[in-house]
């Protein structure tokens, strides 16, 4: 095996042990709640099979035949409530007149409530809960689009079990959900945010005409207009207004159909934020709105427009069950919607208030005895729901059972008397109690970690830090070949390895997982042992002349570390993870004013010493030049250094917003094109200061290129860069026209030309990238005869392999001209960027391309200024600029309209150059992860270059030091990674191994921050997502430095073929 | 910053004279920062920022420009014109304003506000002026190379050279520290742009006096004792 290859594996290995740390750890901290897989069924001892007066129905009489669910996604309260006092314009209020209508004629009839979700707000975890009744969990929310089918018990389930029919129609996740359930069904797929009109014509359709059949009991319709909408738009959009518009419609058409026997629910699974965005657990996302109606009567509680009651969307479930008459599903926490028991034909409540209370208490106590049925069941498959509590819920039922016991022998006794009200309405409250106890009890409880594995997990981290840290120890001291003692580490936490995996995964709760605990601690114990003896002893490691000075003592690496820690530190508290964006800010900003300031004071410290002070005085006395002045080495690095932080600093402009940030405006560059229609003028200067953005792009890589003298001849990649490239941006950007246009022209397009223009970038990125693993070299030689014809072009920079040219002079023959040899390696790697960046930027969007444009910049100037620090004998360590690019993937994670937020994430990326409905995730997957993850992509891709530019001598140093290395006549360029190909390889692998650390650090951080806050308020809403982001991030780095990795070992086999063929010649 | 090897001292009246000059500082200051605190006075900086850094800078501008005269007549200079020093004051006077502005820009490419608090951010600029370059201004003149022989070569002598240097960079570590209280969610007054970060300006100001005071007093001694031996 070559060196290359081993080195490969190793990294291979480092990170497979960082990615099962994370899996292990996430397999404990996002854990699901216990599932009990059993059903209620129609015979239980607190209820009888009969009831007195009563139609069929088990447990109590059916108040409805039939019932019709529409579920309006994203439904806010604010869109259902009437609003009699705006005066305002604004688009989505009271456009649903229907509910208002009815609920002032029919207040008998008709319920208004808001209805609480529980977050998450994605909408298979609502889905899950308004059917089940139980509580969601954090997992679940990123399987949004891949559903499953639910194996607990739910009122589905439990209408099917009773021989009823269903028909569904709408949002296709039901169908993944309850495959095979429905009679009749038209599903349309949900995951097309911009399709706004698919889904809902489809239902209304369909609606009207199957309702007409009456061969069903219960109809679910999910439309999904309302939600695309404002995913689009945001809610305050004339397009809302429209949406809303069609709903009201259509309820108007159903509640005209709708006979005496059925009952209609009109709700949202969850509400929407100010941006139309949901996910999270604002106020905004929570309040959805819930309407019922029915031509008979509902209630005897008419409804009252001042005073909206609060249900939550748990309580629908126990509801709907009683009021068709089945069984409440076996692990529902809801609790019933009294106030629709108040009315029962068969016992004349319309007289008796008594009655009427009663018969909502009768309701309550089948709720609560089905809540303790379950209490009880769950006990015996876990014991996380504290025990004391339940002791004294369960007194509480039972006292209020004899209560009622005693009542009703008094009833029977003495009639109804005033003082009875009172008692039932005490009872009624003891129930109610209960039941809300037991759910908020449940709810605290519920988020129950697996302590074990998450020790285990962070102890595999400390493994993965300690074996990183021993990697880059053994990368300063072996000479030809890895030393075997790697052999050793490898083979032991391997097994480990499998050990905790074993653990973790297949056998759960045991007392042997503190084995693997122990094992971890000693291996983690033993690895450092081996990290420290190899610290002296070794004499390689001090044999200097091997390696460059690393500057291990500057400031800067003191700065570096410290900001590593920082960073680390970072994630302990919840303000600063809210604020990381301004945070990461800062601290690059402290690490590149530090690293200028000592080159500044170096440079001046040389252009200081040597003049003699007399006649340095005499200089400036009259003849006081302008350009002399501005030319000065310490202005024109100040300038620099200005620039530099300059570029960092505008790149606030392109942040989002998360929710906690409060005094912070969204970013206009953000916002699609299309949506920009109301001010023409920013539409079209945000879209020209793009397309200018987009060209200085491409000109500036074409002509730093063109510096290097590597775009000569016609070997593929110089093709790529000089056709394939401005063809991409052309398509690129008229992709981004055709999104500015309104919303109407573009739906009305066919797809194919909706998905061309970003299928042909596409089609050029995989096409350059092919061309660039083909032949990755940009070298062009040219034999002397011809050499007259490009002298004429001063442009053009001949590098001369200078060894070849003596080597041949000796001959007589004069060498042949070779172009951009001594730049191969940094002009592949720019070509990978510029790829990278193609792609990147089609993906992220025509706002974000200046912000790109920054990226690129700010990288420019930090990699000149290590070129300026390497000329003048002082390099930066490696370390430190690792650091520097780390930190600045994180800064411009932020900046390219990012937050580590659930809701933040674009999902609009999945549907560049794809239309809609996928049969499978992947390909949308990997577009939003490229998408999300874009700077920390473009800083794998980068980081070999703070190994190859200095060498190249960069394009200022000669301003500032008033040296270039270019001049020395044995300057070669990038070319000595060549010539000492051992040093190469390990010079890459450090460079690796060092932004694995910085990524185990700040993995670490986040890991450890979720493990400490675990019961913290904030922890799904800050901590458990700022993991999951940055686990994600390390597979993103991981994956892309093999990557590299891989390439840069391709340049060198094609450089050596290459020398081997021009040596022949 | 490793002390070089060819110290250069100055006289023993420069000596104790700086030493108790920090000392006085440091008492005045802290007198003026922590008396105050949150009595909702004119001085307090929590409730009136803008007007009581205004009277810190005074402060520090007079003390240093009293100090800076007391040492350039000490040292005997030869006596220059009237006119020269008016000129040299004005210059002395355009640098610190060009400083300020200077620190005001970089505060921004920090992360402060670009168009909202800019009084704030100017106030805080010149905060930071009128204690990391002031001193020097007064100390050092406007001569370039004996900036750069403190700044640039680490070669300053056992005196008001190095209490600058000291002060000048632990007045600026002040300040970068000063700015991580402002992100936490405790919903204080004193969270508010630029006060911890003048705070912690002033703190580091105090702190480097002390440590130039008591670098002084050792690296003095020990020197003594080189003479002696």
């Amino acid at each position: 095996m070559t060196l290359g290859l081993k080195c490969i594996c190793l990294l291979v290995f480092l990170s497979s042990i960082y990615v099962i740390g994370m899996f292990i750890f996430a397999k404990g901290f996002l854990l699901k709640r216990v599932v009990i897989e059993k059903n209620s069924t129609c015979a239980v001892n607190f209820a009888h099979q009969s009831d007195l007066h009563g139609d069929e129905g088990c447990w109590m009489h059916r108040s409805y035949k039939r019932a019709i669910i529409i579920v309006i996604d994203a439904m806010k309260f604010e869109f259902m409530r009437y609003d009699n006092g705006s005066l305002h314009n604004i688009p989505y209020k009271n456009k649903m007149s229907v509910i208002n209508d009815l609920l002032t004629t029919k207040p008998l009839n008709s319920k208004l409530y808001k209805f609480l979700a529980d977050p998450p707000t994605t909408t298979l975890q609502r889905l899950k809960g308004l059917t089940t009744g139980s509580l969601p969990t954090f997992v679940d929310a990123g399987a949004n689009f891949a559903s499953s089918e639910i194996t607990e018990d739910n009122f589905i389930d439990q209408l099917i079990k009773q021989g009823k029919t269903i028909i569904f129609m709408g949002d296709d996740t039901w169908m993944g959900l309850y495959p095979g359930r429905f009679r009749r069904a038209f599903p349309f797929p949900s995951f097309n945010v911009k399709d706004l009109h698919t889904v809902d014509n489809g239902i209304l359709s369909n609606l009207l005409p199957q309702l007409q059949k009456q061969d069903w009991d219960l109809t679910i319709a999910h439309f999904l207009g309302v939600d695309h909408c404002g995913h689009r738009y945001g809610p305050d959009h004339p397009a809302m207004a429209e949406k809303l518009s069609q709903m009201n419609h259509m309820i108007i058409n159903v509640t005209k159909q709708i006979a005496s026997d059925t009952v209609l629910f009109v709700f949202g699974d969850h509400g929407m934020t100010r941006t139309g965005d949901h996910g999270g657990d604002s106020q905004d996302e929570l309040e959805a709105g819930l309407f019922i109606y029915s031509p008979s009567q509902l209630t005897s509680v008419p409804y009252s427009p001042d005073r909206t009651m609060t249900v939550s969307q748990k309580d629908f479930v126990p509801t709907i069950s009683l009021l068709l008459g089945v069984p409440i599903p076996f692990s529902s926490l809801g609790r019933i919607i009294t106030d629709l028991f108040t009315h029962c034909t068969g016992w004349k409540t319309g007289s008796s208030s008594i009655k009427q209370l009663f018969h909502s208490v009768k309701a309550l106590r089948l709720n609560a005895h089905q809540i303790n049925t379950y209490l009880q069941e769950y006990f015996q498959h876990s014991s996380d729901f504290p025990i004391q509590t339940y002791y004294q819920l369960k007194s509480v039922l039972d006292t209020a059972e004899t209560e009622l016991n005693s009542l009703l022998s008094e009833l029977v006794r003495d009639g109804e008397s005033p003082l009875m009200e009172e008692k039932l309405q005490n009872l009624r409250d003891k129930y109610m109690f209960y039941i809300d106890e037991v759910g908020g009890t449940a709810e605290g409880v519920w988020a129950q970690f697996d302590v074990m594995s998450m020790c285990i997990g962070v102890l595999t981290l400390f493994l993965a830090l300690s074996v990183n840290v021993y990697f880059i120890k053994i990368s300063f001291w072996w000479k030809k070949d890895i030393p075997a003692t790697v052999l050793v580490v490898f083979l032991v936490s391997l097994v480990y390895l499998a050990f905790a995996v074993f653990q973790s995964f297949f056998i759960g709760e045991s007392n042997s997982a503190m084995m693997v605990f122990l094992m971890g601690n000693c291996l983690v114990f033993g690895v450092s042992l081996l990290i420290f003896n190899f610290k002296g002893s070794n004499p390689l490691i001090l044999n200097n002349k091997e390696n460059p000075p690393l500057g291990f003592e500057s400031l800067e690496f003191v700065l570096a570390v410290f900001i590593t820690f920082l960073t680390f530190v970072t994630y302990f508290s919840n303000s600063f993870v809210v604020n990381e964006d301004s945070i990461t800010l800062y601290l690059l900003q402290s690490l590149s004013w530090v690293l200028s300031f000592f080159t500044l004071k170096h440079v001046v410290r040389m252009s200081s010493i040597p003049v003699d002070p007399k006649t340095k005085k005499q200089k400036p006395s009259r003849n006081f030049d302008i350009m002399r002045v501005l030319t000065h080495p310490a202005l024109v690095l100040i300038f620099l250094t200005i620039f530099w932080s300059l570029f960092l600093r505008l790149s606030a402009a392109f942040r989002v917003c998360r929710e906690e940030q409060h005094q912070c405006e969204a970013s206009i560059f953000l916002q699609p094109l299309g949506n920009l229609n109301s001010q023409e003028g920013v539409k079209n200067f945000r879209y020209f200061f793009t397309l200018v953005c987009l060209f200085i792009m491409v000109f500036v890589i074409h002509q730093v290129m063109k510096h290097f003298g590597n775009l000569n001849g016609f070997p593929p990649p110089v093709l790529g860069i000089t056709y394939l490239l401005p063809l991409s941006a052309l398509f690129c950007s008229l992709h981004w026209a055709l999104q500015g246009l309104p919303q109407k022209s573009m739906d009305n397009l066919p797809p194919w030309q909706q998905v061309l223009l970003p299928r042909v970038v596409y089609f050029l990125v995989t096409l350059f990238l092919f061309l660039l693993i083909y032949d990755p070299l940009c070298i062009f030689v040219v034999l002397r005869s011809k050499r007259l014809i490009m002298e004429d072009d001063k442009q053009l920079i001949p590098n001369i392999y200078h060894q070849l040219k003596e080597n041949l002079e000796e001959k007589g023959d004069k060498p042949p001209l070779v172009y951009g040899l001594a730049t191969s390696f940094t002009a592949a790697t720019v070509a990978m960027v510029t790829l990278a960046l193609v792609l990147l930027g089609m993906l992220l969007g025509d706002g974000l391309m200046p912000s790109l444009l920054l990226v690129i910049f700010s990288v420019y100037c930090h990699l000149e200024i290590i070129t300026i620090r390497e000329t003048i004998n002082l390099p930066v360590s490696l370390w430190t600029s690792l650091v520097y690019l780390c930190v600045l993937a994180s800064v411009f994670f932020y900046a390219t309209g990012h937050q580590a937020t659930i809701p933040t994430i674009r999902w609009e990326s999945a549907f560049i150059g794809l239309h809609g409905d996928f049969t499978n995730n992947v390909l949308p997957a990997i577009l939003i992860h490229l998408n999300t993850f874009s700077s920390h992509v473009l800083a794998a891709v980068i980081c070999p270059l703070i190994l190859f530019w200095p060498k190249t001598g960069g394009l200022l140093t000669r301003w500032v030091v008033g040296v270039n290395k270019k001049d020395s006549p044995d300057w070669i360029g990038d070319f000595c990674f060549h010539d000492n190909k051992e040093n190469f390889r390990m010079l890459i692998f450090r460079i690796y191994s060092y932004a694995f650390l910085y990524q185990g650090f700040k993995v670490l951080g986040s890991v450890l921050a979720a493990f400490l806050h675990r019961r913290h308020l904030m922890v799904w809403k800050i901590f458990a997502p700022r993991f999951v982001f940055e686990a994600m991030t390390s597979f993103t780095v991981y994956a892309l430095s093999i990557v590299m990795f891989m390439f840069l070992l391709r340049v060198d086999s094609a450089l050596t073929k290459w020398m081997k063929n021009f040596l022949k010649k | 910053m490793s002390a070089p090897m060819n110290t250069r001292l100055p006289s023993k009246d420069v000596y104790y004279f700086t030493i108790r000059s920090n000392i006085y500082q440091v008492v005045l200051l802290s007198l003026l920062i922590f008396l105050p605190w949150n009595t909702k006075t004119v001085l307090d900086i929590v409730s009136y920022t803008l007007l009581s850094s205004e009277i810190l800078i005074g402060v520090i501008l007079c003390s240093n420009f009293l100090i800076g005269l007391y040492i350039s007549q000490k040292s005997n200079f030869v006596k220059k014109s009237v006119s020269y020093r008016v000129r040299a004051a004005l210059k002395g006077a355009c640098f610190y304003v060009l400083a300020a502005c200077f620190f005001h820009v970089i505060a921004v490419l920090y992360g402060a506000p670009f168009f909202e608090s800019i009084s704030q951010t100017f106030h805080f600029g010149a905060l930071l002026a009128s204690m990391a370059v002031f001193p020097g201004l007064c100390l050092l003149g406007l001569n370039v190379s004996s900036w750069i022989k403190v700044f640039s070569l680490n070669s300053a002598d056992l005196g008001p050279e190095s209490v600058v240097q000291i002060t000048a960079v632990s007045s600026i570590i002040g300040a970068w520290l000063g700015a991580f209280p402002i992100p936490l969610d405790w919903d204080r007054d004193w969270q508010e742009w630029p006060i911890t970060c003048m705070v912690g300006t002033l703190l580091g100001y105090m702190t480097g006096l002390i440590i130039a005071a008591l670098h002084l007093c050792i690296r003095y001694n020990q020197l003594r004792k080189h003479k002696v031996t």
